[in-house]
Protein backbone atom coordinates (compact mmCIF):
# COMPACT_ATOMS: atom_id res chain seq x y z
CA UNK A 1 0.00 0.00 0.00
CA UNK A 2 2.92 2.32 0.89
CA UNK A 3 4.63 1.42 -2.41
CA UNK A 4 1.53 1.98 -4.30
CA UNK A 5 0.97 5.59 -2.42
CA UNK A 6 4.67 6.83 -3.20
CA UNK A 7 4.50 5.52 -6.77
CA UNK A 8 1.29 7.66 -6.95
CA UNK A 9 2.85 10.57 -5.50
CA UNK A 10 5.82 10.18 -7.44
CA UNK A 11 3.53 10.22 -10.77
CA UNK A 12 1.29 13.16 -10.00
CA UNK A 13 4.99 14.71 -9.04
CA UNK A 14 6.32 13.88 -12.34
CA UNK A 15 3.25 14.96 -14.36
CA UNK A 16 3.20 18.49 -12.47
CA UNK A 17 7.03 19.04 -13.02
CA UNK A 18 6.86 17.63 -16.60
CA UNK A 19 3.63 19.54 -17.74
CA UNK A 20 4.72 22.22 -19.05
CA UNK A 21 8.36 22.85 -20.80
CA UNK A 22 10.02 24.99 -18.54
CA UNK A 23 13.26 23.93 -20.52
CA UNK A 24 12.58 26.24 -23.12
CA UNK A 25 10.95 29.55 -23.77
CA UNK A 26 10.53 32.49 -26.34
CA UNK A 27 13.75 33.62 -27.48
CA UNK A 28 11.53 36.54 -29.15
CA UNK A 29 9.81 37.54 -26.75
CA UNK A 30 12.63 37.81 -24.12
CA UNK A 31 14.39 40.25 -26.97
CA UNK A 32 11.66 42.28 -27.54
CA UNK A 33 11.36 42.87 -23.91
CA UNK A 34 15.10 43.72 -23.26
CA UNK A 35 15.52 45.87 -26.57
CA UNK A 36 15.28 49.12 -25.22
CA UNK A 37 18.13 48.31 -22.62
CA UNK A 38 20.34 46.96 -25.57
CA UNK A 39 18.90 50.24 -27.38
CA UNK A 40 19.98 52.43 -24.09
CA UNK A 41 23.37 50.46 -24.16
CA UNK A 42 24.54 51.03 -27.47
CA UNK A 43 24.17 54.64 -26.94
CA UNK A 44 25.81 54.83 -23.87
CA UNK A 45 28.84 52.89 -25.13
CA UNK A 46 29.11 55.03 -28.91
CA UNK A 47 29.72 58.04 -26.28
CA UNK A 48 27.20 59.60 -28.94
CA UNK A 49 25.77 63.29 -27.94
CA UNK A 50 22.08 62.36 -26.90
CA UNK A 51 19.90 64.57 -24.91
CA UNK A 52 17.65 63.99 -22.31
CA UNK A 53 14.21 63.41 -23.99
CA UNK A 54 16.43 60.51 -26.07
CA UNK A 55 16.87 59.28 -22.36
CA UNK A 56 13.69 59.02 -21.47
CA UNK A 57 12.32 57.65 -24.62
CA UNK A 58 14.37 55.12 -23.95
CA UNK A 59 13.97 54.79 -20.40
CA UNK A 60 11.12 54.24 -17.91
CA UNK A 61 14.19 53.11 -15.80
CA UNK A 62 14.41 52.83 -12.07
CA UNK A 63 17.57 54.39 -11.49
CA UNK A 64 17.93 58.08 -10.94
CA UNK A 65 17.21 60.18 -13.78
CA UNK A 66 19.22 62.96 -12.65
CA UNK A 67 22.04 60.81 -11.99
CA UNK A 68 21.66 59.96 -16.24
CA UNK A 69 21.32 63.39 -17.10
CA UNK A 70 24.61 64.30 -15.01
CA UNK A 71 26.76 61.54 -16.85
CA UNK A 72 24.57 62.45 -20.02
CA UNK A 73 25.79 66.70 -19.57
CA UNK A 74 29.41 64.78 -18.45
CA UNK A 75 29.25 63.19 -21.74
CA UNK A 76 28.03 65.68 -23.62
CA UNK A 77 30.27 68.39 -22.07
CA UNK A 78 33.06 66.40 -22.61
CA UNK A 79 32.41 65.76 -26.37
CA UNK A 80 31.55 69.43 -26.39
CA UNK A 81 34.98 70.70 -25.24
CA UNK A 82 36.29 68.13 -27.78
CA UNK A 83 34.65 69.75 -30.57
CA UNK A 84 34.94 73.26 -29.73
CA UNK A 85 38.64 72.72 -30.02
CA UNK A 86 38.20 70.78 -33.24
CA UNK A 87 36.53 73.63 -34.34
CA UNK A 88 38.70 76.43 -33.14
CA UNK A 89 41.56 74.75 -34.19
CA UNK A 90 40.58 74.44 -37.61
CA UNK A 91 38.70 78.32 -37.75
CA UNK A 92 42.32 78.98 -36.98
CA UNK A 93 44.24 76.98 -39.46
CA UNK A 94 41.45 78.21 -41.99
CA UNK A 95 42.10 82.04 -41.38
CA UNK A 96 46.01 81.21 -41.57
CA UNK A 97 45.56 79.46 -44.35
CA UNK A 98 43.16 82.30 -46.08
CA UNK A 99 45.77 85.26 -44.44
CA UNK A 100 49.05 83.77 -46.39
CA UNK A 101 46.94 83.45 -49.47
CA UNK A 102 45.40 87.15 -49.14
CA UNK A 103 49.17 88.00 -48.55
CA UNK A 104 50.57 86.05 -51.50
CA UNK A 105 48.04 87.10 -53.83
CA UNK A 106 48.96 91.01 -52.55
CA UNK A 107 52.28 90.74 -53.21
CA UNK A 108 51.81 89.07 -56.65
CA UNK A 109 49.55 92.10 -57.51
CA UNK A 110 51.33 94.97 -56.17
CA UNK A 111 54.59 93.58 -57.64
CA UNK B 1 72.14 5.09 -10.55
CA UNK B 2 73.41 8.65 -12.75
CA UNK B 3 71.24 7.08 -15.77
CA UNK B 4 68.31 6.32 -13.72
CA UNK B 5 68.27 10.08 -11.81
CA UNK B 6 69.10 11.65 -15.63
CA UNK B 7 65.85 9.98 -16.48
CA UNK B 8 63.77 11.10 -13.81
CA UNK B 9 65.07 14.95 -14.17
CA UNK B 10 64.47 14.55 -17.40
CA UNK B 11 60.87 13.52 -17.31
CA UNK B 12 60.02 16.01 -14.31
CA UNK B 13 61.10 18.99 -16.35
CA UNK B 14 59.48 17.44 -19.72
CA UNK B 15 56.25 16.91 -17.79
CA UNK B 16 56.05 20.64 -16.13
CA UNK B 17 54.31 22.38 -19.07
CA UNK B 18 51.94 18.60 -19.62
CA UNK B 19 50.57 19.19 -15.98
CA UNK B 20 46.71 19.94 -15.54
CA UNK B 21 46.27 23.59 -16.40
CA UNK B 22 45.26 25.44 -13.60
CA UNK B 23 42.53 27.98 -13.76
CA UNK B 24 42.39 30.66 -10.64
CA UNK B 25 41.11 34.17 -12.10
CA UNK B 26 38.63 35.35 -14.33
CA UNK B 27 38.03 39.12 -15.60
CA UNK B 28 35.35 39.98 -18.04
CA UNK B 29 33.28 43.14 -19.29
CA UNK B 30 29.62 42.55 -18.06
CA UNK B 31 25.96 43.71 -18.93
CA UNK B 32 23.28 42.98 -16.79
CA UNK B 33 19.88 44.25 -17.56
CA UNK B 34 16.75 43.15 -16.13
CA UNK B 35 12.96 44.08 -16.97
CA UNK B 36 11.13 43.19 -13.86
CA UNK B 37 7.84 41.99 -13.18
CA UNK B 38 6.83 45.15 -11.48
CA UNK B 39 7.64 47.71 -14.49
CA UNK B 40 11.28 48.57 -12.58
CA UNK B 41 13.87 48.22 -15.91
CA UNK B 42 17.84 48.41 -15.25
CA UNK B 43 21.05 47.87 -16.99
CA UNK B 44 24.19 47.87 -15.48
CA UNK B 45 27.33 47.95 -17.47
CA UNK B 46 31.06 47.43 -15.94
CA UNK B 47 33.59 44.48 -15.42
CA UNK B 48 33.49 41.55 -12.87
CA UNK B 49 36.34 39.98 -11.44
CA UNK B 50 36.36 36.65 -9.27
CA UNK B 51 39.59 34.68 -8.09
CA UNK B 52 39.20 30.93 -6.61
CA UNK B 53 41.34 31.62 -4.01
CA UNK B 54 39.69 35.38 -2.50
CA UNK B 55 35.76 33.74 -3.21
CA UNK B 56 34.43 37.62 -4.05
CA UNK B 57 33.12 38.13 -7.15
CA UNK B 58 33.84 42.28 -7.56
CA UNK B 59 31.93 44.09 -9.81
CA UNK B 60 33.57 47.25 -11.20
CA UNK B 61 30.43 49.27 -12.55
CA UNK B 62 30.66 51.51 -14.57
CA UNK B 63 27.24 52.76 -15.60
CA UNK B 64 24.83 54.04 -14.63
CA UNK B 65 27.44 55.15 -11.89
CA UNK B 66 30.57 54.61 -10.64
CA UNK B 67 30.79 51.93 -7.95
CA UNK B 68 31.43 48.75 -6.60
CA UNK B 69 29.79 45.35 -5.77
CA UNK B 70 31.53 43.19 -3.48
CA UNK B 71 29.88 39.55 -3.31
CA UNK B 72 31.81 37.64 -0.67
CA UNK B 73 30.81 34.16 1.80
CA UNK B 74 26.83 35.48 2.34
CA UNK B 75 27.23 39.46 2.17
CA UNK B 76 26.80 42.52 -0.53
CA UNK B 77 28.87 44.86 -0.45
CA UNK B 78 28.64 47.97 -2.09
CA UNK B 79 31.67 50.81 -2.34
CA UNK B 80 31.06 54.45 -3.77
CA UNK B 81 34.92 55.85 -4.13
CA UNK B 82 36.20 52.93 -1.99
CA UNK B 83 33.64 53.87 0.49
CA UNK B 84 31.69 51.03 2.22
CA UNK B 85 28.09 52.43 1.58
CA UNK B 86 26.08 49.64 2.02
CA UNK B 87 26.30 45.94 3.59
CA UNK B 88 23.38 43.60 2.81
CA UNK B 89 23.00 40.21 3.02
CA UNK B 90 23.33 37.75 -0.36
CA UNK B 91 21.79 35.09 -1.44
CA UNK B 92 24.23 34.39 -3.98
CA UNK B 93 27.15 32.29 -2.86
CA UNK B 94 30.44 32.49 -4.99
CA UNK B 95 31.56 29.24 -4.26
CA UNK B 96 28.04 28.60 -6.91
CA UNK B 97 28.85 31.32 -9.35
CA UNK B 98 29.39 30.77 -13.25
CA UNK B 99 32.64 31.87 -12.70
CA UNK B 100 33.92 29.57 -9.85
CA UNK B 101 32.26 26.56 -11.61
CA UNK B 102 33.85 27.64 -14.87
CA UNK B 103 37.28 28.08 -13.55
CA UNK B 104 37.22 24.58 -11.81
CA UNK B 105 35.42 22.72 -14.39
CA UNK B 106 31.93 22.02 -12.75
CA UNK B 107 29.76 24.06 -14.51
CA UNK B 108 28.05 21.44 -15.87
CA UNK B 109 26.64 19.82 -13.02
CA UNK B 110 26.51 23.20 -11.12
CA UNK B 111 28.96 22.11 -8.45
CA UNK B 112 26.28 19.23 -7.64
CA UNK B 113 27.75 16.47 -8.04
CA UNK B 114 29.01 15.18 -4.76
CA UNK B 115 26.70 17.87 -3.03
CA UNK B 116 26.26 16.18 0.57
CA UNK B 117 22.74 17.74 0.85
CA UNK B 118 21.39 17.46 -2.91
CA UNK B 119 21.03 14.26 -4.45
CA UNK B 120 20.55 13.06 -8.36
CA UNK B 121 17.29 11.55 -7.77
CA UNK B 122 16.38 10.75 -11.58
CA UNK B 123 17.97 11.26 -14.61
CA UNK B 124 16.04 11.63 -17.91
CA UNK B 125 17.03 11.26 -21.62
CA UNK B 126 15.01 13.80 -24.30
CA UNK B 127 15.89 15.29 -27.57
CA UNK B 128 16.78 18.47 -25.83
CA UNK B 129 19.62 16.95 -23.50
CA UNK B 130 19.91 14.86 -20.42
CA UNK B 131 17.41 15.88 -17.36
CA UNK B 132 18.80 15.70 -14.21
CA UNK B 133 16.29 15.95 -11.15
CA UNK B 134 18.46 17.18 -7.81
CA UNK B 135 16.53 16.37 -4.07
CA UNK B 136 17.84 17.25 -0.91
CA UNK B 137 17.97 14.29 1.77
CA UNK B 138 15.03 13.57 3.83
CA UNK B 139 16.36 16.27 6.53
CA UNK B 140 16.20 19.13 4.21
CA UNK B 141 13.10 18.46 2.36
CA UNK B 142 11.21 21.63 4.51
CA UNK B 143 14.00 24.03 3.29
CA UNK B 144 15.10 22.87 -0.32
CA UNK B 145 12.37 22.64 -3.55
CA UNK B 146 14.12 20.15 -6.18
CA UNK B 147 16.19 21.18 -9.15
CA UNK B 148 16.84 20.61 -12.39
CA UNK B 149 19.80 20.70 -14.66
CA UNK B 150 19.49 20.36 -18.63
CA UNK B 151 22.59 19.58 -20.21
CA UNK B 152 23.95 18.88 -23.75
CA UNK B 153 27.05 17.87 -25.35
CA UNK B 154 28.33 18.21 -21.81
CA UNK B 155 27.14 21.73 -21.20
CA UNK B 156 25.02 23.07 -19.05
CA UNK B 157 21.87 24.72 -20.76
CA UNK B 158 19.64 25.34 -18.33
CA UNK B 159 18.89 25.03 -14.52
CA UNK B 160 14.60 25.07 -12.92
CA UNK B 161 14.37 25.70 -9.36
CA UNK B 162 11.68 25.31 -7.56
CA UNK B 163 10.51 26.29 -3.48
CA UNK B 164 9.67 23.38 -1.23
CA UNK B 165 6.16 23.35 -2.51
CA UNK B 166 7.38 22.52 -5.59
CA UNK B 167 6.60 26.18 -7.31
CA UNK B 168 9.17 27.47 -10.29
CA UNK B 169 10.94 30.08 -8.86
CA UNK B 170 14.14 30.21 -11.56
CA UNK B 171 14.64 29.31 -14.86
CA UNK B 172 18.17 30.09 -16.35
CA UNK B 173 19.49 29.40 -19.72
CA UNK B 174 23.28 29.07 -20.40
CA UNK B 175 23.90 30.31 -23.98
CA UNK B 176 27.19 30.88 -26.28
CA UNK B 177 29.38 29.39 -25.05
CA UNK B 178 33.20 29.90 -25.55
CA UNK B 179 36.29 28.23 -24.90
CA UNK B 180 39.48 30.54 -23.26
CA UNK B 181 42.41 28.93 -22.54
CA UNK B 182 40.37 26.27 -21.81
CA UNK B 183 37.60 27.33 -20.09
CA UNK B 184 34.26 26.73 -21.26
CA UNK B 185 31.81 29.29 -19.79
CA UNK B 186 28.59 31.11 -21.55
CA UNK B 187 28.71 34.40 -22.83
CA UNK B 188 25.12 35.08 -22.35
CA UNK B 189 22.83 33.89 -19.48
CA UNK B 190 18.90 34.08 -19.19
CA UNK B 191 17.39 34.08 -16.25
CA UNK B 192 13.68 33.83 -15.23
CA UNK B 193 12.98 34.80 -11.89
CA UNK B 194 9.13 34.13 -10.55
CA UNK B 195 7.73 36.15 -7.20
CA UNK B 196 7.04 33.70 -4.82
CA UNK B 197 3.98 34.28 -3.43
CA UNK B 198 4.60 33.66 0.15
CA UNK B 199 5.83 37.36 0.16
CA UNK B 200 3.09 39.08 -1.78
CA UNK B 201 -0.01 39.93 -0.22
CA UNK B 202 -1.72 40.05 -3.48
CA UNK B 203 -1.91 37.70 -6.34
CA UNK B 204 0.95 36.46 -8.32
CA UNK B 205 0.16 35.19 -11.68
CA UNK B 206 2.22 31.92 -12.53
CA UNK B 207 3.16 33.90 -16.01
CA UNK B 208 4.56 36.98 -13.68
CA UNK B 209 8.64 36.80 -13.87
CA UNK B 210 11.70 39.54 -13.98
CA UNK B 211 13.58 38.98 -16.82
CA UNK B 212 17.71 38.94 -16.81
CA UNK B 213 20.08 39.19 -19.26
CA UNK B 214 23.66 38.93 -18.51
CA UNK B 215 26.27 38.90 -21.19
CA UNK B 216 30.08 38.25 -20.62
CA UNK B 217 32.71 39.83 -23.07
CA UNK B 218 36.29 39.85 -23.81
CA UNK B 219 36.85 37.19 -21.16
CA UNK B 220 39.85 36.91 -19.95
CA UNK B 221 41.76 33.74 -17.48
CA UNK B 222 44.84 33.56 -15.27
CA UNK B 223 45.50 37.74 -15.27
CA UNK B 224 48.44 39.09 -13.05
CA UNK B 225 47.18 42.54 -12.88
CA UNK B 226 44.86 44.37 -11.10
CA UNK B 227 45.23 42.28 -8.05
CA UNK B 228 43.64 45.42 -6.09
CA UNK B 229 40.57 44.23 -7.94
CA UNK B 230 40.70 40.35 -7.19
CA UNK B 231 40.90 40.95 -3.89
CA UNK B 232 39.00 43.90 -3.28
CA UNK B 233 39.46 44.50 0.83
CA UNK B 234 36.40 43.89 2.84
CA UNK B 235 35.42 45.13 6.23
CA UNK B 236 35.85 41.50 8.99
Amino acid sequence: MKTLVTLVFSLILHLSLFSNNSFDYDRDEVQRRIHHLTTLENVYKSNALYSFDDILLLSGLEYSKVEMYTINNLQRSDNGSIALGIIIGAGGCLVLYLGCLLIGYSQFFFL
Amino acid sequence: MIRYLFIAILFSVWSAPLQAQYYFRMKADISIKEVSYDGINRIVLGKVYYDIHHKKIVYDITFPEKERWVLSDTSYYLFKDDILVERNLSVIFPEFSIFHLALEGHLEDYGLQDHPVIKVKDIEKTEDGIIRTLRPTAEYTDNIGPIKLLTKDRQLKATLFYNVSERLMSRQFFEDYTVIKGVQIPQKIVQFLYPNPEFHDTEIDEDQYSLIQTTLSNIQINRTDEEFLYNYPIPD
